[in-house]
């Protein structure tokens, strides 16, 4: 009795999920997973006897799964259940907060506070330099991260670079806010609050009166997103609120040199889907050229990472003109970039480096910086 | 393949069984045989040609054996036999040991031979022993030669074992191959055994496995004690569940397809001595070295230092077989002299002293013998035992009470789990609620838990690799 009701279990769980499975239609993309799924591996002898053909076959299988999705958010409830604190590179934090979990590569993040202090040795005597290395979550509201967590210390090298002529410590005013909404629970992002404060010490540095928090409007662009670090451990977590601040500066914005153009910072066509963070300025664009409505003649260069697009609806009201270059996708250096601008007619009077900390760590491409 | 994927479980599983049940019983062997081959093929599409090889090597060979020795001539017959030792051993030598060897000349000589990089056919440790074992039982007349190369064919390819063990000698097998009775009460006690084996593998053993790569991942000359010793704990358990997990799913194969093989694990971890302990781990390679090394050897019937020269040779070439590396070799040495002071008089005293003290002292000493096995640098190996110890230079720190914190839950159903409590337990609550159709009902559902856990961790897996796979 007993062994018939195991041998019927058994045959039901195996005969369903491989009817299933066999029958379940080929999907080409994973939104959960933001990639493409393996298809139909194509067959040669060739493949075969490099054991190719039967490995790609195997990963087909494992990708098209029947319910792929469920599996892994079972998996990581189970392992939540049995007191597990991190997955994938990220900690389950207190409040629902998800804190990318960070390995530093001492050797490249020497090499980058290096190259970044040799660009701002090049530059600051024709123009007014500042360095804004953005401090993230991991240290900010490390009250949040899971008990005992080990984690890699940022101050370390926020005080490092303090000695770098032109940094601008954010921490001080972002741990004055840390009860407010700074840092996305979901995404490796500060929020356009959190990019807010870091502004007004950016301000400061540069002798700007920034423009108060309540005669900005603020704008929620959509309260359903879900950011990079869920993506990570795929657990439908609370969404975060995606949101922007409006004070009626009108722009015109140019990608790549005329790839493109706009009239807003914001990009509507990312709300609908998985990257809605990429509504700030189209995502990753080697080079943005933002005309505004404030004539005041002064230009602003932005050499940064994905850190420094939400703060720019707030820069806007201060600068005629914002530049941003981004070397992860740009094959120009910094300075032959300045020097294209210059021969064109026009003139950079602040240069702002922006990148969040665990970023300027491990970025290869800053080599670029002094070429 | 492994047992542990969605193509094993879902594709290779469902077709063989479904095939092997509907074909008359004259064609099943054949049809494992052909499946085992795909089995195998899948993995190493080149190198199932060296399995074949071994396996028509050792048939002939068996058949002339069995031929000399009806026609009286014993010195051909053990012949054939040296022969089809000689070219199993080359073999296995050849793929698995040449780069080692080729190292260690360079290393004493100076020289700077180059490394000849071959890769390892998967299983070649196991599969050449258990042909040997054939011809060494067909020559001792414990089994006759088998005349059916598909029968034979079957043995040696079994897709159950042949991966990864129990090491099956011939003879335990012999009948079974052609007479054997697949009857339901089997196939229901094997898929218990396979769900129980997939479980241990993909919930236990994996998840152990991240524990230790979490410790023995970075620099190893800070570890402090505490992260030192649960990432080695970590370990143990790892192995211990990934190999008694595979041996598990392999016997339960067996069991689904009328094979009764024997237990290769038990209970390793409750031993009271180091000699237990090597009856109760990987059970089928400490019988194949007792029987086809150590008692031709003249066992213990030849003098106390005949006995300690056949012990040192049988843990020498234990500890070789795991691995083509010094810390294997090591390993192996480890405890052939701890076996060896046991038999001296340490035994007798662990029999007489209080269950604690001997069951902490076999724990210690083999949780301290996995470091030596799971670190073949050995650079590192010194840094760990040394870490483990407090060359480290603190006690704890966050690291550790954060390893410690997290794994808690996992650290102690590892540690249930690997007594023989939650068998018993259940079997007392299941005998509480008697024979009716609930007790089966919650019997099953248990193990569909189990089950459909493994797929979850399955599919979600990068981290799923099977660490006798060096074999």
């Amino acid at each position: 009795m007993k062994n018939l009701a195991t041998t019927i279990t058994f045959c039901a769980l195996i005969g369903s999920l491989s009817v299933a499975s066999m029958v379940n239609p080929v999907r080409d993309f994973s939104e959960t997973e933001n990639r493409k799924l393996a298809q139909l591996p194509e067959f040669s002898f060739e493949s075969l006897f490099e054991g190719k053909f039967t490995a790609d076959y195997e990963t087909f299988i494992t990708d098209q799964f029947v319910a792929r999705d469920f599996w892994i958010t079972l998996k990581n409830r189970s392992e939540l259940a049995i007191g597990k604190k991190d997955s994938g590179g990220v900690y389950f934090g207190k409040d629902g907060f998800l804190i990318e979990k960070i390995e530093v590569d001492e050797e490249q993040a020497s090499y980058n506070f290096n190259a970044l202090k040799n660009f701002v040795e090049l530059t600051k005597d024709d123009h007014n330099v500042r360095v804004l290395v953005a401090p993230t979550a991991s240290l900010i509201l490390k009250d949040k991260l899971p008990t005992h967590a080990p984690v890699w210390d940022q101050g370390a090298l926020l005080d490092a670079l303090d000695k770098i002529d032109g940094f601008v410590d954010a921490r001080e005013v972002l741990n004055a806010h840390t009860n407010e909404y700074i840092y996305y629970r979901t995404d490796h992002h500060w929020t356009t609050l959190g990019s807010y404060y870091a502004y007004t010490s950016l301000c400061e540095s540069l002798g700007i009166e920034p423009i108060a928090l309540d005669a900005l409007n603020k704008e929620t662009l959509s309260d359903e997103f879900i950011g990079t670090l869920a993506a990570k451990v795929n657990i439908t977590t609370e969404s975060d609120e995606l949101f922007t601040y409006n004070s009626g500066v009108q722009v015109q914005v140019d990608y790549n040199m005329g790839q493109s153009t706009a009239d807003s910072l914001i990009d509507e066509s990312y709300l609908e889907k998985r990257d809605k963070y990429g509504a700030f300025l189209n995502g990753n664009q080697p080079v943005v050229d933002v005309q505004t409505s404030v004539k005041n003649g002064k230009t602003l260069l932005l050499v940064k990472d994905s850190y420094a697009h939400c703060m720019v609806p707030l820069l806007v009201n201060h600068y005629e003109r914002i530049l941003l270059v981004d070397h992860r996708n740009l094959t120009i250096g910094t300075m032959s970039f300045i020097d294209l601008i210059e021969s064109k007619g026009g003139s950079i009077d602040d240069i702002v480096f922006l990148y969040n900390a665990e970023n300027f760590t491990a970025d290869r491409n800053l080599v670029w910086l002094s070429k | 393949m492994v047992f542990s994927s969605l193509l094993f479980l879902f594709r290779f599983l469902p077709i063989v069984f479904i095939l092997y049940f509907i074909l008359p019983k004259k064609f099943r062997n054949l049809l494992l045989f052909i499946s085992s081959l795909i089995f195998y093929a899948w993995g190493e599409p080149v190198y199932v040609t060296i399995m074949l090889f071994s396996t028509v090597v050792d048939f002939t060979h068996g058949k002339l054996v069995e031929d000399y020795k009806e026609k009286g001539n014993l010195k051909a017959a053990r012949m054939v036999v040296a022969s089809s030792m000689i070219i199993n051993l080359a073999l296995l030598g050849f793929f698995k040991y040449t780069d080692f060897f080729i190292s260690n000349i360079n290393a004493i000589f100076g020289t700077e031979i180059g490394l000849l990089g071959i890769a390892l056919p998967i299983g070649i440790s196991f599969y050449t022993f258990q042909t040997m074992s054939y011809t060494v039982d067909v020559y001792r007349g414990q089994a006759k030669a088998q005349k059916n190369i598909i029968d034979f064919g079957a043995y040696v390819a079994l897709f159950p074992q042949l991966i990864a063990g129990p090491i099956v000698q011939y003879k335990t097998i012999a009948e079974q191959l052609t007479d054997r009775h697949e009857n339901p009460d089997d196939f229901a006690e094997g898929v218990t055994r396979f769900m129980t084996g997939l479980g241990k593998k993909v919930l236990l053993a994996n998840n152990a496995g991240i524990i230790w790569d979490a410790v023995s991942g970075g620099d190893l000359t800070t570890l402090p004690v505490l992260t030192a010793w649960i990432g080695i704990l970590a370990y143990s358990f790892q192995i211990y569940f990934d190999f008694s997990g595979y041996s598990d799913m392999a016997i339960g194969l067996g069991r689904m397809l009328g094979f009764k093989f024997l237990e290769n694990f038990n209970y390793p971890y409750l031993s009271r001595s180091i000699t237990e302990f090597w009856r109760r781990w990987h059970i089928s390679l400490g019988s194949w070295f007792r029987d086809y090394v150590y008692i031709p050897l003249g066992g213990n019937r030849k003098g106390f230092p005949l006995q300690i020269r056949n012990i040192c040779i049988v843990w020498l070439l234990t500890g070789l077989w795991h691995g083509a590396s010094w810390n294997f070799v090591l390993w192996g040495a480890y405890f052939g002299v701890l076996l060896i002071i046991e038999k001296l008089f340490l035994l007798k005293l662990l029999k007489k002293a209080p269950v604690v003290i001997s069951h902490v002292y076999t724990l210690f000493l083999v949780v301290v013998s996995w470091a030596i096995f799971a670190i073949d640098d050995m650079e590192r190996l010194g840094q760990f035992i040394g870490a483990m110890f407090g060359s480290g230079g603190s006690f704890y720190d966050t690291h550790s009470l954060y390893l410690l914190t997290t794994n808690a839950v996992l650290l102690i159903i590892l540690a249930i789990a690997s007594t023989p409590a939650p068998k018993i337990l259940a079997g007392k609550l299941l005998a509480r609620l008697g024979d009716r159709p609930l007790t089966a009902v919650i019997e099953n559902v248990a193990y569909a838990v189990i089950f459909v856990l493994s797929v979850a961790y399955i599919v979600d897996a990068t981290y799923n690799p099977f660490l006798y796979f060096r074999f």
